[in-house]
Order: structure tokens, then sequence, then C-alpha cells
């Protein structure tokens, strides 16, 4: 009986050993993988959503305004948005998003809504200090 | 004849133990310490699927939060998960705020069939009174949340498209339709401005003179963006006051 026990104990330890996989290696080489440097991406002036708006010129037009405004009047007039991706930041997104026309009115009706006033018609989840916050939705 | 048995199942324990391949405490431990690559490694070694490798998967989707794949996992593994009524609650809550509405009429279409827990009946509540919310009774929702839901209700009774059309009537109308009564002051007020520097540059200097063809483009464009403006601000303040709602609804679950 006892010899019979024993037997089974060792068929039981050698199907446990069967069992251990080479986990530790697999481990030891993601958490000590040398950092990798990634590759500088290519700067491009805008990433469109759609292929065939990157060969529309007002898109473009509408960017290159924008930067300009961005880097040339905004810091001047010391501009201070209410919203947390500012105005010109926002319609340059949409441009990316919804093409030239949907993009210009949506920059233009939140710059119609930029004003002081604006944070009190957001639900609470929706600020973030003094500023709304305006991210693109998902579903966008 | 009692001692045979008991001989037995010691065998049959060990063995038992020998075969468990998940490190739970090993796993708790990768997840406390937000240890993602190691974490996914771990549970990427097993080749051969089982219900808790799918469970634990489930779990890592959860915490580092990827919806398809939560789905995936959970139900190649619902009855270990539905035991986890705290895994059930934050992926409620997650999949409630983030995830696009198939997903979230996958995840509540998955939880019919199962026992009715407190966290199932509680989010499955909030469930309803977001997709369907003019027909849902706010009194089956906690006092506490009955004020954010019927904000979002009322807004959900507004039609963006009249917005648009008051807006085209009136500038900022059809934000002041919405619930933004700041904001249509201020559309107004801006379209007005622009429209009487139009009329008046046309008067004095003429239609063909640029700085006239300048005021109207600045005005058309605002005009333009303010129709558009008066659809988006009902659409956009579904969206808001709905997450507000959810936020709500799970902090207080919490």
């Amino acid at each position: 009986m006892c010899q019979k026990l024993l037997l089974i104990f060792f068929l039981a330890s050698l199907l446990g050993r069967g069992q251990d996989r080479p986990v530790n290696d697999e481990l030891l080489k993601v958490s000590f993988e040398p950092y990798k440097i990634e590759k500088t991406k290519t700067r491009k002036l805008l990433r469109f959503k759609k292929k065939y708006a990157a060969y529309n010129p007002l898109n473009y037009a509408g960017a290159g305004l924008l930067y300009l405004y961005q880097n040339l009047v905004s810091e001047q007039i010391q501009a201070n948005c209410s919203y947390q991706i500012s105005c010109s930041e926002y319609t340059k997104l949409c441009i990316q998003h919804h093409g030239f026309i949907i993009g210009t009115l949506r920059g233009f009706n939140q710059l119609s809504e930029c004003h002081p006033g604006a944070i009190y018609e957001h639900p609470q989840l929706f600020i973030n200090g003094n500023k709304i916050i305006n991210g693109l939705d998902k579903e966008d | 004849m009692i001692k045979k048995i008991n001989n037995y199942l010691i065998v049959f324990f060990y063995v038992a133990a020998c075969h468990a391949q998940i490190d739970a405490r090993f796993v708790k431990h990768l997840a406390t310490n937000k240890l993602q690559a190691e974490h996914r490694a771990y549970l990427n070694s097993f080749t051969v699927p089982f219900d808790s490798l799918h469970y634990y998967k489930a779990k890592y989707y959860l915490q580092y939060f990827n919806d398809s794949l939560l789905l995936t996992n959970y139900t190649q593994s619902k009855n270990l998960c539905f035991n986890d009524q705290e895994f059930i609650a934050s992926a409620s809550k997650l999949i409630l705020l983030q995830s696009k509405p198939i997903f979230q009429d996958a995840w509540f279409a998955s939880m019919v069939n199962q026992e009715n827990t407190k966290a199932k009946k509680y989010f499955e509540a909030i469930y309803m009174a977001t997709t369907e919310p003019l027909a849902f009774n706010e009194k089956e929702l906690v006092p506490e949340l009955q004020k954010p839901f019927l904000s979002y209700k009322k807004v959900c009774g507004k039609k963006p498209v009249l917005g648009a059309a008051l807006s085209t009537v009136v500038p900022g109308l059809g934000k002041w339709y919405a619930g933004k009564p700041k904001s249509a002051l201020m559309a107004f007020v801006l379209n007005g401005s622009y429209a009487l520097q139009t009329w008046e540059s046309a008067g004095k200097l003429g239609i063909r003179h640029p700085l006239t063809i300048i005021n109207a483009s600045a005005f058309a464009i605002f005009y333009l963006s303010n129709v558009y403006g008066g659809y988006r601000a009902i659409v956009d303040l579904r969206k808001e006051r709905k997450k507000q709602f959810i936020a709500n609804a799970a902090g207080y679950y919490n």
C-alpha cells in the first residue's frame, strides 16, 4: 500500500514539474529590456482622418492661417481661452477630423462661446480649474 | 477504509496543487504595482486557455482599459467574473463612461441570465436610465441621483433640429433653447454687431468695397456657425449631462 502511495506521489511530483514553464525568463526579459529610443516621426502639418482630405488645399490654408495666428498673434495679445484646448487648436483639430467646412463652423462656434460665463453652462465633470474640457469625442 | 480514502485525498490535493497554473498572489502584486508589461507577459505565457486565465485577462483589460478584449475574455469566463462583484461594478462603470453604445449593449445583454446581485441591479438601472431617459421613472433611482438624471432628461426632450431652426430665425435663440443663456446672449451680440457693421459699410462704402466684403464674410461665418452651434449645443449638452450622471452614479455606488 505504502509503496503504491509513494509511486503515486512520485508520479504526481513529476506531473507538477512538467507544469514549470520558463515564465521567469520571459518576465526578466520584459523587465530588463533595454529602453528603446523611438525614432522621431516626420512632422506633418496636419494628420487627416480621411485620405482624400490631404488633397484639399483649403485645409492647408486654414491650418496655415491658424498656425500663423498661434505663433504670431496669440502671444502678442496674450489670449486667454476659457477652454482647455484653445479655440485655434480646437479649430485645427476639427479641420483634421471633419474637413474644412464643419471644422471651421465648429471652431467659430466655440469662439462665440468663449467667454468667462461659459464655465457655468457645463457640468462639473467638464471643468478643470477655470477651464472647460473640450476634447473631441470617440464618437466624433 | 477511511485511512485509504484520506491518503487518496491527500494525493488528489497534491496533484491539484501541482496543476494550479496561475499564481493569484503574483498577479495581484503585478496589478497593484502597475507593472503592465510584466503583467501582460505573465498572462500571455500560458498557452492553453482555461477559465481562470480568461478571468485574469478580463481583469487585466479592465485595469488597462480595452473594452473589446475585456468583453471577449469576460464571455469566456462569465461565471467566474460574475462572482467578483467588485469587477462587475468597475467594469460596468468604465463601459458606461468610455465605451461605444454597441459595447454597452453587449455588456448588459450578457448579464441578463445572471443572478440578480446588487451591482447588477444598480448598473442595469443606470444603463436603462441613460439609454431610454424619457421612458425611465426617476423615482427608481436613489434621491441623490435624481437631480443629475432630471437635468439629463430635460436635455433629451429637446430637438437639435429645432435648436438650429431657432438659431436661423434669431441668432443665439437655439442656444437659449438648449439651456445656455449666456452663450445665447454672446452669440446674439456678436452676430448683431457684425450685421450692423456690414449694413453700415455697405451703405456708406458700397457692396463692392473690400471692407464690406470682409465684414460680410465675417458675419456669414459667425451666422452659419451660430446655426450649426444651435444644433451642436443640444447634442453636446446631452453627452455632457449623460457623462455627469454616470460619473455621479458610479461615485455613489462606491
